[in-house]
């Protein structure tokens, strides 16, 4: 146990100086969050190129963590930094409270589903905990073996990579690995959007945001299944809420935007629906900020996006090219037998109405959690003039995926009513973290909708 | 008259958000894992690490053997057993079918695995009990 502890807290050193040297002006808790997540992507990626070269992992981390450390040391102590005021309205610490309480039934909910499944539930076990054992031995190749084939050797590696690189440290199997890594995802994805939405919104929104996330039971239960899709929404959610984040408070810093980069990067590394997020988010948000901001400042943009999410999306090809096997879904068929299954009014039919029931019973608490969002956007009224660009590229990408992930399902070469049944839940839950940001972006500050006493912060008050 | 309606339904909203944290974490006390109750098959994987825990300490650190069970390898039930005994044994793999070697057998009656090891001509080298037992090809 305190082996795992050391071995995971280079990850976690390497992922928060990341965050501190690319956006040393985020809050403390999205510091922290953002760092734990990003830590073990990037150890991942070293135990990857580790694998591939020959070389110990400890060399790229240790590069990695110099690298840092002298940005951080380079960079002067950055000027205006935000304070975080630490006194709460009565509004706040009463939202704080309910807060508070629904992630500590959450925490409950999370360590009750660990405990029925220490080691995950079926894709967990299945695919990256298998993984991850194969991969923490000098036989790690055979993880890509025939006879394996039935475990989506296609798989990215963020998941077993960052287990498997602790597991080598600490020369066991410890479950408490996994089980870590899929906590910190899990609770990291309630804190990216408290703290994301406290800052462009005020504190109370973003405290009802982080609630209704934690009063998600679905998300709980699959984020503590060790389910890659919860990882993967964190990494959307992170993209959108950093590029939300830069546009409205740091429109000059390549940090931030850097950052995104990295966390839509880290999202393709997570699982192959990630690499769908990045083809959709660039063009979407380049065509948000050309429409609000200009050509010039958007190409500006997308370079510093870019250059964090080039290093990372060059991984994944590495990966692509040197490992992965055929995707079981998409690979090895011409057009014209996709073309057949895409003309098919029989498996969009299903697919539509597999939508309709699921977006009204996905996470059905007392009634569905789309229609409480809705409702209360209802309610409370939108407003979004100063987070044009945010609301246009979250609204797009999520739109725009969910398209996508029909489209996959329909073109699926198993039983589409199966195919159905078991992925597309999972495939809304990817979003729904980023749904909420978007939810909560749009919505009017509460105290303003509700006529409460309002604390001016930077980020609310250039949001009115 | 309009702000007032608009004040009322933000405290509307502001309810319904209350309303779903409590059901929630009622939910959370009441019936952990709602969803996988409903939809998923049985935990093999946490009993059959105690299965397979003694053949992995003999078995040798790498290498492909043959996988039999009474189970069709097609079933849910079959598959799922087979993909946790592979889960159990990495990073040793398991073919299913007889063409190895060695082979693990993976019973869930452990009655019937001397029986069935014997019609696809296999001899028990060691039986681990719980119907896991490890298998070697009969001399002609």
């Amino acid at each position: 146990m305190i082996q795992a502890i050391t071995g995971i807290a280079l990850p976690l050193a390497l992922g928060l100086l990341c965050v501190r040297a690319s956006a040393p002006n985020l809050g403390v808790a999205l510091q922290a969050c953002l760092g734990a997540a990003t830590g073990i992507g990037l150890v991942s990626c070293c135990f990857f190129l580790s694998l591939i070269t020959g070389l110990p992992s400890l060399i790229f981390e240790l590069t990695l963590l110099a690298t840092f450390l002298l940005i951080c040391r380079r960079k002067a102590a950055p000027s205006g930094v935000r304070r975080t005021e630490f006194a709460l309205t009565a509004v706040e610490a009463m939202a704080g409270a309910v807060f508070a309480i629904v992630a500590l039934y959450s925490l409950y909910g999370f360590a009750s589903v660990t405990r029925l499944y220490p080691h995950g539930q079926w894709d967990a076990w299945a695919i990256h905990n298998l993984r991850a054992r194969f991969l923490a031995t000098p036989y790690w190749r055979d993880a890509f073996s025939v006879a394996l084939i039935w475990s989506h050797p296609d798989y990215p590696l963020l998941l077993p990579g960052f287990v498997a690189r602790v597991w080598r440290s600490t020369g066991g199997r410890e479950l408490s690995v996994p089980i870590a890594t899929a906590f910190f995802f899990t609770f990291g994805s309630i804190g990216v959007l408290a703290g994301a939405v406290a800052a462009l919104k005020g504190r109370t929104q973003g405290f009802l945001a982080g609630t209704v996330l934690a009063a998600t039971p679905f998300f709980i239960e699959h984020g503590a299944s060790q389910y890659a899709d919860v990882p993967l929404s964190f990494f959307c959610l992170a993209t959108l809420a950093l590029l939300a984040l830069q546009d409205r408070l740091w429109p000059d810093s390549a940090g931030v935007t850097l950052l995104a980069g990295v966390c839509a990067g880290m999202g393709a590394w997570t699982k192959n629906e990630g690499l769908l997020l990045v083809a959709v988010v660039v063009p979407v948000w380049m065509l948000a900020a050309v429409r609000v901001r200009g050509l010039r400042t958007a190409l500006q943009q997308v370079r510093w996006f870019a250059g964090g999410l080039g290093p990372v999306l060059g991984v994944v090809l590495l990966f692509r090219y040197t490992l992965a096997t055929q995707n079981a879904n998409l690979g090895g068929r011409g057009i014209g037998s996709l073309m057949v299954l895409l003309t098919d009014p029989y498996r969009w039919r299903v697919v539509g109405s597999a939508l309709l029931k699921l977006s009204w019973s996905f996470s059905n608490v007392f009634v569905n959690s789309f229609t409480v969002l809705v409702i209360y956007l209802i309610c409370v009224g939108v407003h979004w003039k100063k987070d044009r660009v945010a609301v246009y590229t979250a609204m797009g990408s999520v739109f725009l995926s969910l398209a996508g992930y029909c489209v996959a399902c329909i073109v699926s070469p198993y039983d589409i009513v199966w195919q159905t049944s078991t992925a597309l839940s999972r495939l809304l839950l990817q979003l729904w973290p980023a749904m909420l940001f978007l939810g909560f972006l749009a919505a009017r500050p509460i105290e303003d909708a509700a006529g409460l006493p309002f604390q001016i912060t930077r980020g609310n008050a250039q949001g009115r | 008259m309009l702000a007032k309606l608009r004040h009322y339904m933000a405290w509307g909203g502001i309810g319904l958000l209350l309303i779903m944290g409590a059901r929630a974490c009622w939910m959370q006390l009441a019936h952990p894992a709602p969803w996988a109750a409903v939809s998923s098959l049985p935990d093999w994987v946490a009993p059959n690490e105690l299965r397979f825990g003694e053949l992995k300490r003999i078995l040798p650190s790498r290498g492909v053997l043959g996988y039999l069970s009474n189970l069709s390898p097609t079933g849910d039930e079959g598959v799922g057993r087979w993909y946790a005994a592979q889960y159990s044994l990495a990073p040793v793999q398991l073919a299913p079918g007889l063409d190895c070697e060695m082979v693990v057998g993976d019973f869930s009656d452990p009655s019937i695995g001397t029986a069935l090891a014997a019609n696809h001509g296999l001899e028990i080298v060691r039986d681990f009990g719980q119907g896991v037992m490890l298998l070697r090809r009969k001399k002609q």
